[in-house]
């Protein structure tokens, strides 16, 4: 059978085997087997933090996802974001006018009292109309995208949340059609969406009587939220589709030589990206601790601090690798917990100057430096002891994602060498 | 009587437009320079709005008068510039994306650092720094925001293209090897126009604060958003190029006054309008009116 050509035979049963030998434990590299093991350890998270802290976790979560929405399109195709917040705006309003302002008030015309179930339909409902809505803005951003090169999209994606912060405050009484209710400006909508677990608010699908267990649920579902995420990045940049995005980010005209349009790929994954952030957002609002659809929540405080945070998280993790995110959110966790509890007045500078220490001094994140030594030291144990000494020469992800900056700053004044 | 409305809007673009000219005129010299797009410009504008507010309140315990304000921000603005430079922007000048991401968290950095200083002082709001006018009505301080803006542009375009040191950052700005090779400095040279660039926006952001009432940690990105204020007016005029610069400043302001008192509802457009205009023409023509190579 060695001898088959990919076309012959029993195609779907040869693809189905490759891809359960590809999920195979046994045959998985030790990154990726140490990875699964982490993901896992995050899931016994709520077996050691006390309630309190186990919320404070559970935000760390929506932080990795949020990164991760960063890295899917800044970290793989290089088109830089510095104003991610406006996708998880979209998410996480769209959700709750969706619920509250529509379909909530429909149940009610309707004369039907929603129960459990009724109640998680609608949620999810919301979930998946915050995620369209986040969407389309990925639509809006990514096709001047398009046309855009480097800093130029980057200042459209920093003007976008603060239009959109505009368009808050002039609608905030109402907007015809899309938002019967409003709006609510810059203090946001005063009524939460119903969240999933809590005790007895009001349109909760599940009422449980104690703290813990719902802070436990909560938990959960947020980490389910964040499997999901994990797994459709994962599909996506690891899959041909990927490989094109890593292309862009290191040559355009190398991927329209080969006959493909980079735009489309480009618009994929802004879109995706978005539809990541705008997700992740949705589900906050219902199941995340302190989830309200305010711009303090999903802006940060002065409009752009989460903006900047996700950037941060995705840096010091490692761009361009999904996994950096997750990674880098625990450590501006930790850091952002201890230098919190030192000097709690000086927030949010320190992670800010994390970053910038991360920027300068290790460019390529957390991860992939993890990975190399990890790695060497491997070599070092079979005895490769040459490996050990050989200078890895393929350039960090910032670094190339640089060298095409420089190019297009060079087209943009003229095309001269300098 | 809409005659008058229109001489009034008209009179009220030009003071505005003098003071965009000021904001934009620094962003567009490190660019031009340099090849760097500054995004902490904002918060240079931020922290000369700040200086001048701790050289007059009696935080210190004196308030000197507004003069020694409008020196003490444009003193900040240059002094911050040039250790932004030497600190840090020298070390990793090879890296645009690095000097991006850079000057983006630095310069979020210093305005959240304004506020944390802010919130210690008593009876100050961060959302409300006062920093007064220079001159005692609205009408002489405007005059004076025009008269010094067409100064300040008139002797940096002395300097840039009469004296040494200006030419040399002419020469630098087209080539950094050529420089190189008739023996200037371009460490010098880019120290020089991070500097004076840093004391126009510190100058900016001193003027507009008293102009708008107050100042605020966030002006930078509040309307009339300083920071995309001069991304707007350098990318309208072509980056990199002074003259361009000016011109973009004055169609940005006059669009803007005109949408304000014109549009119906236009109240609510303030701070807006330049940023749909900037969106628009990054679209339709993104090299800008006076790009590279066609003014210098």
């Amino acid at each position: 059978m060695a001898t088959e050509t990919p076309l012959e035979g029993d195609v779907d049963r040869r693809r189905r085997r490759a891809v359960v030998e590809k999920l195979l434990l046994r045959d998985l590299a030790l990154r990726h087997r140490l990875g699964i093991l982490g993901v896992g350890l995050l899931g016994l998270v709520p077996l050691l933090a006390q309630p309190r802290e186990l919320n404070q976790f559970t935000s760390v979560l929506y932080l990795m996802m949020f990164a991760i929405s960063w890295d899917v399109v800044s970290g793989y195709t290089g088109q830089l974001s510095f104003g991610h917040a406006f996708f998880f705006a979209l998410g996480g309003y769209g959700t709750s006018v969706t619920v509250n302002q529509h379909l909530l008030p429909l149940a009610g015309d309707l004369g039907l009292t929603l129960g459990p179930v009724g109640t998680v339909l609608v949620i999810l409902g919301g979930i998946v109309g915050g995620t369209l809505v986040a969407a389309l803005g990925g639509v809006l951003i990514g096709v001047p995208a398009l046309r855009l090169d480097g800093p130029y999209l980057s200042l459209v994606t920093l003007i976008a949340p603060l239009l959109l912060y505009q368009s808050l405050i002039i609608f905030s009484e109402s907007l015809p059609v899309l938002a019967p209710g409003g709006l609510g400006g810059t203090s946001g909508l005063l009524n939460a969406p119903p969240s999933f677990v809590g005790i007895g608010e009001l349109n909760t699908a599940v009422t449980v009587d104690q703290q813990w267990v719902g802070a436990v649920a909560r938990y959960y579902i947020s980490f389910l939220a964040l499997l999901i995420v994990l797994a459709v990045t994962y599909g996506v940049t690891r899959s041909a589709a990927g490989s094109v995005f890593t292309a862009i980010r290191e040559d355009e005209d190398a991927v329209r030589s080969v006959g493909m349009n980079p735009a489309k790929f480009k618009i994929f994954a802004f879109v995706l990206s978005a539809a990541i952030g705008g997700f992740a957002a949705a589900v906050w609002m219902h199941a995340g601790p302190n989830a309200a659809p305010n711009t303090e929540n999903l802006f940060g405080s002065g409009r752009i601090n989460l903006s900047i945070n996700v950037i941060v998280v995705a840096i010091i993790g490692g761009m361009g690798t999904i996994v950096g995110s997750i990674v880098g959110a625990l450590f501006f966790a930790f850091a952002d917990a201890v230098v919190g509890g030192l000097v709690p007045n000086l927030k949010p500078l320190p992670t800010f100057l994390l970053g910038m220490l991360a920027l300068v001094f290790l460019p390529r994140g957390v991860v992939p430096e993890l990975t190399r030594f990890g790695r060497r030291l491997l070599a070092w144990r079979r005895g490769e002891v040459d490996r050990l000494l050989e200078r890895d020469r393929s350039p960090s992800t910032l670094k190339r994602t640089a060298e095409k900056y420089r190019e297009e700053i060079e087209e943009i004044v003229g095309g001269e060498s300098r | 009587m809409v005659l008058g409305e229109i001489l009034t809007a008209t009179g009220t673009a030009i003071f505005r437009s003098a003071l965009y000219a000021i904001i934009a005129i620094g962003f567009t010299l490190i660019f031009g320079v340099g090849g760097i797009l500054n995004f902490a410009h904002g918060a240079f504008i931020t922290v000369g709005m700040f200086a001048a507010f701790l050289a007059t309140s009696d935080v210190f315990l004196i308030s000197l008068p507004i003069w020694v304000g409008l020196l003490a921000g444009t003193g900040a603005g240059a002094l911050l510039g040039a250790v932004t430079y030497v600190g840090i922007i020298r070390y990793v000048r090879d890296r645009p994306v690095t000097v991006l991401i850079l000057t983006f968290v630095i310069g979020f950095f210093l305005i959240y650092g304004i506020r944390i200083w802010v919130q210690g002082i008593d009876n100050i709001e961060a959302l409300s720094i006062p920093v007064p006018q220079v001159m005692g009505t609205d009408f002489l301080n405007n005059v004076f925001i025009l008269v010094t803006s067409w100064l300040l542009i008139g002797l940096l375009f002395y300097f840039v293209n009469y004296t040494r040191t200006g030419r040399a950052i002419i020469a630098v700005s087209q080539s950094d090897k050529g420089a190189a090779l008739v023996g200037i400095d371009a460490e010098k040279i880019n120290l020089v126009t991070w500097t004076v660039a840093g004391a126009f926006a510190g100058y900016a952001g001193v003027l507009l604060a008293g102009a708008y009432g107050s100042g605020s940690w966030l002006m930078s990105i509040q309307p009339p958003a300083p920071l995309i204020l001069s991304f707007a007016i350098v990318i309208l005029g072509g980056l990199g190029s002074i003259k361009g610069s000016i011109a973009g400043a004055y169609i940005i302001g006059f669009v803007e006054t005109f949408a304000v008192n014109f549009v119906p509802g236009g109240q609510q457009l303030a701070g807006v309008s330049s940023l749909v205009l900037l969106v628009v023409f990054l679209l339709v023509k993104p090299e800008g009116l006076f790009g590279r190579g066609t003014s210098e």
